[in-house]
């Protein structure tokens, strides 16, 4: 789930030439054509409350929790699945419609169980929050009955998140992200009727098809699945919008902190290069940032066979500038040089590159990119003139040529990896 | 002179032994020398009296039965192989109550011939229709014969076939299919079976019509597991009559291509909901689909697609044979043309009736079924599967046309009827709907998938007399929540027979 | 991709190995060439050749945007029976039909794109099959509109932006020459210095400078060239002669252990800049914790640049960001207010695109008219005989990420904890090795000791391994050779002998272990955080 709460108009944006315009409780209200009545509302400042739509999924109709009252219609469709259409009178408050809701959330908190305080997902979960917003009163339906809180086992098999069944309301988001978002398949719903359980194939998840990509952990509106790290550290209290340092898909992140330290990442929905996926570098693999190997003290030695010696900045950097010059004066200009990094950002790599070109007075600069894409760079200059990409990468072609990189493998959000 | 001999080779006359009475008769008439042919046909529908063994003689074909393995030299030394008297003989089998007062047009043929003979089934009838629309100058004239017969939809909703094969045919798109939706899950029900199993061709055929009409040159049965004889049959009848050029690229010669696939389901009631059904026939776990958009502009592989179950199809060769009109002069009201209703459950002579709309539960219950099994007073009859009403003696007046007969609370559904006598305890019946669900429902929309087991929970405990007053409030907000907040029918309907037992049979929840 | 494969676009896989692609859930690739490693070229060649023979190329895209003459050449050159797929089978391994079929799908299925990574570059002839690719996006039009076009998938976060940032020994930003004087002139002026107008020194030249003597000093920022650069042996002596290297990381890794001074570096979390992806977006990287060293990268870089005698003036990243922008003519509409109003930006961003470019080559290519190139299929040096009749070819995988500094950090392990060979059941068999049992791979370079993983991806001859651990000496037997025109080294194609041992190092990575031992013991005693 997103922690701070961001808006989520509960199904997926239309692109239509046409416009449609339809009143919904009383606003008029114009959307592309395709558009479903919840996502209408939803341009309406009208939130209908929801629990299995979202707008990273196309819509599925389960909870019934946003069931509607159309002028001219028989029952209570649901808002998530109906398009609208011109002239459509929509209702989403009535009598009905409140008891309506009411009834299916008391179902929903009949088979969950009662321990918000100490839930990891407490203050941000999308079951409570709408049990709150349908002004559930009580649970008529006593204890005893049926349910799948009480004998189920936690799957704590994945490194980072846990997979907690008992408090599983079976609304399909994981099940439909890890097919929709990401395309694996790892995740069914298993079994009939109350028996309809969420399921990664028939084993754990570890060691299921699961890619870890955390694109199910996102979608879930409960605490069935959170990251361990939320677990271990609570929710966030702040969020800063940055760019992951993987791999050159260049996916936009939201880093969820706490005071000073990050607690999540969370791929951003409005990232132009991964529209709110990610893969299980960029969401989990960001530990070791704060990893106990990192050197945070700077250090030098006279040969490599000494051992280091911390020391102060000033004193590393007087000595590795003087070392430079000693170099230079003794051995000519050219004998030094830099290399630049591709992980850096580029304002750093400038600066190494005017370092050298400036201070070392020399183009003895480099980069590991030779080691891989320079080929490009030579091969695209030749024939088309620019050494980049052509285009953006989020394929709308029909046949696609995809040729000796394995690109699941390696950069996964454009085109969703398996382990 | 050979003698030919009928012994069904249906799976209700399976069931009670007709395999080893055919093999007893084949063996008597070869102890005796009596030249035998033995022909295994579909099921006349008159259940009580399978293994039903018919004669061919000079004056027609003459019954027996039910028919045991011991009966068959006591048959011979009869000599029923011409008619001869038996305390098992009924007589020529046109003349019997049960069947003469019928109106038998979907299930003309069951129960004549041999299911398989491709002689048999143009001898009989068969592919006039199909010839009828392969002349027709256009699909929608095809459409329209059927919105004109006005045959509705047999599966239970009893849209108007037509105007769904309508919407298809101008949906647009190259590609569309026809399904045949053979999930026949309805407790009480088992018209489409017999149908399979007894006229195979027709549905073919049917489905054939369907795909000239709409453009489809595609068709899928979706059968389910639990019909292993359909399944032989259908597969049997599939190959036949590609082989003959019935199907295929080049339909009886028409230049026009049809062929179907027969896929088999896994045990899921609800796959029999066409959306659902859909989903399994394209791989997947059987889950309801949200309408819109309707299968008919968005169906199997996202492509326009007719669902019709069995009797829906079956009965459309014989409108295209003997045209709208004729079709239509059956039946009353906006329920035109016949249905084959199913007798069972606690009833004396359990079977199949086909007739038109407008009769009553009572000639059904009591004038063909002859009353209960137990002899005991009729208490309840469930029409229309396990989602139907539960109806008191009060209700069996009423004309049986969909509407009528819904506006009185009940539901034809399916056409399937089971019977129960004064030992029934209705709040337990109440409780198995809710079980029912709670077992079958897909598991999508939470009200039918966690309100049918609270249902089952808090029916458990009006009748433990726990807090009667306050749960049967919360029993009828619950139906109330499964009744308007659910996604398909299953959930929808399951309250029907509860609140039906609430409603004409309180005292069996204050016990 | 897969979510397009999914709603019904064809795919066509060019791998050695059965990779995912080629079948996992609800996707099948239409046609998978299984080529052997290192005739990428012959195979592009067999496709266009295809395109062009029977007539599928689009000719009014060809005369409207390509030079005439240049394309007269290499159809002539490209219709040669040399290049017919019946012909190349026998070097590639693609059976013609399937060849046939896929160019033919390529050129004719409606809007067609080209993917493509480091199995295309890290060849000798990584250079002609990147032309090779853009003959054929071309010749069939497949270029400068959405959904189609040639694009490479980029490895690392901003390889792109490093390259645009004039990080090579012969470009300055915006990669314009050294050699031109204008150039020189505006950087020379907005610097204050005068710029060298020879090219300086690739990585390569670097390392055989420095064991001849004339290299001596090396600042080195965020990259591990130990690990990552070919043959592995040459390059620790190269680095073992440098009098002065420092090295800005995280991590000690491997480079560090040669080096003089260690300046700790800021991860990615701990300041602020842009990355540029493999789309030529910029994205804003954005500070959320302090650096836990004190200082970002950058200020570091400053610190060196005063200390050095050339104090640089900036107070934060956007203020060198807006340098770029003033002296690179495809950036001047970039500033962080920019990107924090747009969100990101794809550059060329100026007065002419003031919102950025997602699709370049739209009307005509950044050089005018495309330009064919002959593409001869060369074989490499590198061949398989008898000593060495399996071809190694190497490769990463989803947990792990390039060298593993990162996610050999994390829980990650968990699915990938060593790198292994990779190999199919006949060569297996033949050979006497067992899945999970070690096995010698020597190679005209090196010798190295790995774990055995039996599969089926494999096809027979050739041989695979990741290079996410740097104890696995993936590069102690991958060889010299590099791409003829940019040294790219070639990773993908490196002829093995497989063997049994109950070895479980080789002499290299016992020495080394041993040398990382000692290079630990080395470190200041750290207090457990």
């Amino acid at each position: 789930m997103y922690s701070v709460k961001e808006p989520d108009a509960g199904t997926p944006e239309r692109k239509s030439s046409e416009q449609v315009t339809l009143e919904i409780d009383g606003h008029a209200v114009t959307v592309p054509a395709g558009t479903s009545v919840m996502r209408a509302a939803a341009d309406a400042g009208v939130r209908v409350p929801k629990l299995c739509a979202t707008e990273s999924l196309e819509a599925f109709g389960s909870c019934r929790l946003c069931l509607v009252q159309i002028e001219g219609r028989r029952g209570y469709p649901a808002s998530c699945t109906t398009i609208a259409e011109p002239g459509m009178k929509v209702r989403t408050q009535s009598d009905p419609l409140a008891k309506l809701r009411r009834g299916v959330m008391e179902m929903y908190i009949s088979d969950h169980p009662l321990d918000c305080l100490t839930c990891p997902t407490n203050g941000n979960c999308e079951l409570q929050e709408q049990a709150g917003v349908v002004g559930l009163r009580e649970v008529r339906y006593g204890e005893g009955g049926a349910n799948h809180f009480k004998k189920a086992e936690k799957d704590t098999s994945n490194p980072y998140f846990d997979f907690d069944p008992a408090k599983c309301i079976a609304c399909s988001r994981c099940v439909r992200a890890c097919e929709e978002v990401q395309g694996t398949f790892a995740l069914t719903l298993q079994g009939r009727g109350f028996e309809s359980k969420i399921a990664s194939g028939n084993t754990d998840f570890k060691s299921s098809e699961c890619v870890s990509c955390g694109a199910c952990v996102q979608a879930c509106p409960t605490a069935t699945l959170v990251e361990k790290s939320i677990v271990e550290r609570g929710q966030p209290d702040h969020s800063v919008v940055t760019t992951c340092a993987y791999c050159g898909v260049g996916c936009s992140f939201r880093a969820e902190v706490k005071g000073s330290e990050v607690v999540r990442m969370v791929p951003n929905k409005d990232g132009h290069a991964n529209h709110g996926h990610s893969c299980v570098k960029g969401r989990f693999a960001w530990g070791y940032a704060t990893h106990k190997d990192r050197i945070t003290k700077p250090m030098i030695r006279s040969s490599i066979r000494d051992p280091w010696r911390e020391v102060s900045w000033d004193e590393a950097i007087a000595y590795a500038a003087s070392e430079f010059k000693r170099i230079q004066a003794e051995h000519g200009r050219g004998a030094v040089g830099g290399i630049t990094s591709s992980r850096c950002t580029n304002e750093e790599t400038y600066l190494v590159q005017k370092l050298v070109r400036a201070a070392f007075g020399n183009n003895n600069v480099d980069t590991c990119a030779r080691v891989c894409h320079s080929p490009t760079g030579y091969g695209l200059k030749t024939t088309l003139g620019e050494s980049a990409a052509p285009r953006t990468s989020t394929p709308s072609s029909t046949p696609t040529s995809s040729s000796s990189s394995a690109p699941t493998r390696r950069t996964p959000t454009p085109c969703s990896p398996r382990r | 002179m050979t003698h030919i001999v009928y012994v069904p080779i249906d799976a209700t006359a399976r069931s009670v032994g007709a395999d080893d009475v055919a093999a007893a008769i084949a063996r008597e008439a070869a102890a005796r020398g009596e030249p035998v042919q033995i022909v295994r046909n579909g099921t006349r529908g008159l259940c009580w009296l399978e293994p039903l063994v018919e004669v061919v003689t000079p004056a027609g074909r003459v019954a027996y039965g039910p028919v045991d393995v011991a009966d068959v030299a006591s048959l011979f030394a009869a000599d029923f192989l011409r008619g001869g008297a038996h305390p098992l003989a009924h007589g020529r089998t046109d003349d019997i109550t049960w069947l003469k007062g019928q109106e038998r047009l979907t299930f003309a043929r069951v129960g004549l011939t041999d299911p398989l003979s491709l002689a048999d089934y143009k001898e009989h009838g068969g592919l006039r229709g199909l010839r009828a629309a392969l002349s027709a100058k256009t699909g929608s004239d095809i459409v329209e014969e059927l919105v004109r017969s006005g045959l509705r939809g047999r599966g239970g909703a009893a849209f108007p076939a037509g105007i769904k094969w309508r919407t298809v045919a101008g949906a647009p798109g190259p590609q569309k299919y026809v399904c045949c939706n053979a999930d026949e899950g309805d407790s009480g029900t088992f018209s489409d079976r017999m149908l399979m199993e007894g006229d195979p061709y027709v549905l073919l055929e049917g489905m054939t019509i369907a795909g000239l009409a709409v453009g489809a040159d595609q068709g899928y049965i979706y059968l389910r597991s639990e019909y292993p004889d359909a399944e032989r049959t259908l597969m049997a009848a599939i190959e036949a009559a590609r082989a003959a050029g019935w199907l295929g690229r080049d339909v009886l010669g028409s230049g026009r291509a049809f062929d179907i696939e027969l896929r088999r389901g896994a045990g899921a009631y609800i796959c029999g909901e066409e959306t659902a059904m859909l989903e399994s026939l394209e791989g997947k776990r059987g889950m309801v689909r949200p309408k819109p958009p309707l299968p008919a502009i968005s169906g199997l592989f996202g492509k326009p697609t007719v669902i019709n179950n069995v009797i829906t199809l079956a009965s459309v060769p014989i409108i295209l044979d003997r045209g709208a009109q004729f079709y239509a002069d059956y039946g009353m009201g906006r329920s035109r043309g016949t249905l084959p209703f199913q007798l069972a459950g606690n009833i004396k002579r359990g079977g199949l009736v086909e007739k038109a709309f407008g009769l009553t539960l009572r000639e059904l219950v009591y004038d063909y079924g002859g009353g209960t099994a137990s002899g005991r007073p009729v208490r309840a009859v469930q029409v229309g599967g396990p989602l139907g009403p539960y109806l008191p003696e009060s209700k069996f007046d009423v004309p049986l046309d969909y509407e009528v007969f819904a506006a009185a609370g009940g539901m034809i559904g399916h056409g399937g009827l089971v019977v129960f006598d004064d030992t029934v305890d209705m709040a337990l019946m109440a409780r198995y709907a809710m079980e029912f669900c709670a077992i079958e429902s897909c598991g999508k929309c939470t009200p039918c998938r966690i309100g049918s087991t609270r249902g089952v929970e808090v029916i458990d405990r009006i009748r433990n007399n726990e807090r009667r007053g306050p749960n049967l409030a919360l029993l009828r907000d619950l139906c109330d929540t499964m009744t308007h907040g659910s996604l398909c029918a299953m959930g929808g309907l399951t309250p029907a027979p509860v609140l039906s037992a609430l409603e004409h049979f309180p005292e069996d929840f204050q016990r | 991709m897969k979510r397009r494969l999914r709603a019904g676009a064809r795919l066509i896989v060019i791998d050695p190995r059965g990779i995912d692609l080629v079948r996992s859930a609800h996707i099948e690739a239409a046609h998978h060439l299984q080529l052997r490693p290192g005739t990428n070229v012959a195979v592009i060649n067999a496709l266009a050749h295809v395109v062009v023979t029977e007539g599928l190329y689009a000719e009014s895209f060809v005369r409207t945007r390509c030079e005439q003459p240049a394309f007269d050449k290499w159809k002539a050159f490209i219709s040669d029976p040399r290049h017919a797929p019946e012909v190349t089978e026998e070097v590639t391994g693609v059976p013609a039909a399937e060849l046939r079929a896929a160019a033919r799908l390529y050129a004719t299925g409606g809007n067609a794109a080209i993917y493509y990574g480091l199995g295309v570059t890290e060849h000798s002839q990584g250079s002609t099959m990147v032309m090779g690719i853009a003959n054929l996006a071309m010749v069939t039009g497949n270029i400068g509109r959405p959904g189609v076009g040639v694009n490479p998938l980029r490895g690392q976060n901003n390889v792109q932006g490093s390259c645009d940032m004039g990080s090579f020994p012969h470009e300055l930003p915006g990669y314009r020459h050294v050699s031109d004087p204008a150039v020189r002139a505006l950087f020379g002026a907005a610097w204050g210095v005068d710029i060298d107008s020879e090219p300086g020194l690739r990585i390569p030249n670097m390392f055989d400078a420095a064991i001849g003597g004339s290299f001596k000093g090396l600042y080195v920022q965020g990259e591990d060239i130990a690990q990552s650069d070919p043959n592995t042996q040459h390059v620790f002596a190269a680095l073992e002669s440098l009098e002065c290297l420092v090295v800005q990381d995280l991590f000690i890794n491997e480079t560090a252990k040669f080096a003089h001074v260690f300046l700790p570096g800021s991860s990615f979390l701990e300041k602020d800049g842009t990355f540029t992806n493999a789309e030529r977006r910029i994205s804003r990287v954005r500070k959320v914790t302090p650096p836990l060293a004190g200082k970002a990268d950058w200020e570091t870089t400053l610190a060196l640049a005063e200390a050095l005698g050339y104090p640089m003036h900036y107070t934060h990243p956007s203020q060198i960001m807006d340098e770029i922008a003033r002296l690179t003519p495809t950036f001047t509409g970039v500033s962080y207010a920019r990107l924090d109003e747009l969100g990101s930006i794809q550059w060329p961003c100026n007065d002419k695109a003031p919102v950025g470019t997602p699709v370049m080559h739209i009307d005509e290519f950044v050089r005018g008219k495309g330009k064919f190139v002959i593409t001869e299929y060369v074989a490499t040096e590198e061949r398989v005989n008898r000593k060495f009749p399996l071809i190694l070819t190497t490769g990463r995988i989803l947990s792990q990420y390039n060298v593993g500094a990162q996610t050999r950090r994390t829980a990650n392990n968990t699915w990938h904890d060593e790198d292994r060979l990779e190999l199919h059941p006949h060569d297996a068999e033949q050979r006497g090795i067992k899945d999970g049992e070690w096995c010698k791979i020597v190679s005209r370079a090196g010798e190295t000791i790995l774990r055995a993983t039996i599969s089926e991806r494999m096809q027979p001859g050739v041989v695979y391994t990741t290079f996410h651990f740097p104890g696995s000496g993936a590069n102690v037997i991958t060889t010299e050779n590099s791409d003829w025109a940019t040294n790219c080294p070639e990773y993908k194609v490196t002829a093995v002998q497989v063997s049994p041992t109950t070895e479980p190092a080789s002499k290299w990575q016992r020495r080394f272990g041993e040398f990382s031992e000692q290079q630990d013991a080395l470190l200041p005693q750290s207090d457990p955080r």
